[in-house]
């Protein structure tokens, strides 16, 4: 697995992982368990802000807005149908298996597609 | 004469302690998803910390003559993120308590919170930071004073929780260390109504990814106290339960086991080894949560 995508596997895992718990009565409680375990808007939002939007690549942060996300998530659509991939979505997957670039791609668009509503 | 009411009160009273502890986390749920969870948790003590011979400040610890003192509490939690960086909490539970013969139960206190992460390292800031507010609304109980004695011992207090409601606010940062280590850090102030002092907390946290299916954590948590109020002290009284300052340390420890992509289970156990006015509780809880999304 390559290394951003085993990163952002814990920080899936960790969404919402509470500490052992307890109330503000003498009560305590249970430590939390997972939400949002599906994983793929966390995996998206971390490759999509390595490698796609920050200082030094394709788009900058500031640049980043519903505009792009939605020309992102078209380019990304159309690469997945068999088309030939522009240059933004062969920056995802300059190295890799097949497999592991169509899940990138797959992470990408849940996380713009629901961070932008799309 | 002090000194025997020191033993009787302070053996005997403990369930109201360990005031409060905060929940935080700078790890928010995915937007429009949430978890439901039902956890049962088992508390424990046969030692407590009060005045005592030569100790004035709630910190001498001996055995509790009434015996151990054991609360079961059933707990249902719900998260949700409405937003990237905005999750809701909310919990609820009941509980029973005894201590020989005697015992109470009823609804424990419960908060309804609110996060809002100013900071997120997967979008390029060093570190998460997220600033937390909650309410907390006093369950239904009895706070310590004249619980009848059914036993044959020295009459005892012991209560579900303080009686009182509360606003906190913490701050909190974590971040991700070596790709399979989290670490969070939260710092927090607890206000509380009825005269019962306030509360600082800090919590940190280790979560370390074993493999997609076991997640551990390791948790230290602290709780401080106001309040001057010692169990022994010539001024205090039965009545007066809930004011005593109660502080704890917690050390407790976590397996997070995913069962399916949608429910997970935890498995806890906890120790308190300091504490001022306080019990000396052992810790142990399981509960089963289950993910669910709204888009």
């Amino acid at each position: 697995m390559p290394p951003t995508l085993r990163w952002t596997l814990l920080a899936a895992v960790l969404v919402a992982l509470v500490q052992l718990p307890a109330s503000a009565s003498g009560s305590i409680g249970a430590g939390g368990g997972k939400a949002g375990g599906r994983g793929d808007y966390t995996r998206g939002k971390a490759i999509v802000h390595r490698e796609l939007v920050c200082n030094g690549c394709p788009i900058s942060r500031r640049d980043f807005d519903a505009a792009k996300a939605r020309a992102l998530s078209n380019d990304i659509t159309t690469a997945m149908s068999g088309s030939t991939p522009n240059d933004m979505v062969r920056a995802l997957c300059r190295t890799g298996e097949r497999t592991e670039c169509t899940a990138k791609l797959r992470a990408v668009q849940t996380y713009i597609k629901r961070r932008f509503r799309l | 004469m002090q000194t025997s009411y020191i033993a009787l009160v302070g053996s005997l009273s403990l369930a109201c302690s360990v005031p409060a502890f905060a929940q935080g986390s700078p790890w928010l749920p995915e937007p429009e998803t949430g978890d439901f969870s039902i956890a049962y948790v088992r508390q424990s003590a046969d030692d407590k910390w009060t005045n005592g011979p030569g100790v004035t400040d709630g910190t001498l610890k001996g055995p509790m003559p009434g015996g151990e003192l054991t609360q079961e509490t059933l707990w249902f939690t719900a998260n949700y993120a409405f937003r990237d960086n905005i999750a809701v909490d909310a919990r609820l539970g009941w509980a029973d308590s005894e201590l020989g013969s005697d015992g109470d139960s009823g609804m424990v206190d419960s908060s309804l919170g609110l996060t809002w992460r100013l900071a997120d390292e997967l979008v390029g800031s060093p570190v998460s930071f997220a600033v937390r507010g909650a309410v907390t609304l006093a369950g239904n109980y009895d706070t310590g004073t004249s619980l009848p004695n059914t036993s044959g011992g020295p009459a005892g207090i012991y209560a579900l929780g303080d009686g009182s409601n509360s606003f906190e606010v913490s701050a909190i940062a974590g971040k991700i260390f070596a790709e399979r280590v989290g670490v969070s850090l939260e710092l927090g102030y607890r206000n509380r109504s009825d005269g019962v002092p306030a509360n600082t907390f800090y919590n940190l946290s280790g979560l370390v990814l074993v493999n997609d299916r076991l997640t551990l954590a390791l948790d230290y948590q602290r709780v401080n106290s106001d309040g001057d109020l010692d169990i022994g002290d010539t001024d205090f009284n039965p009545d007066r339960f809930p004011e005593v300052a109660e502080e704890t340390t917690t050390v407790g420890g976590r397996a997070i086991i995913n069962l399916t992509d949608a429910m997970s289970a935890t498995v806890f156990y906890g120790d308190t080894p300091d504490g001022r006015n306080a019990s000396a509780s052992r810790i142990f809880g399981v509960s089963m949560s289950y993910a669910f999304s709204m888009f």
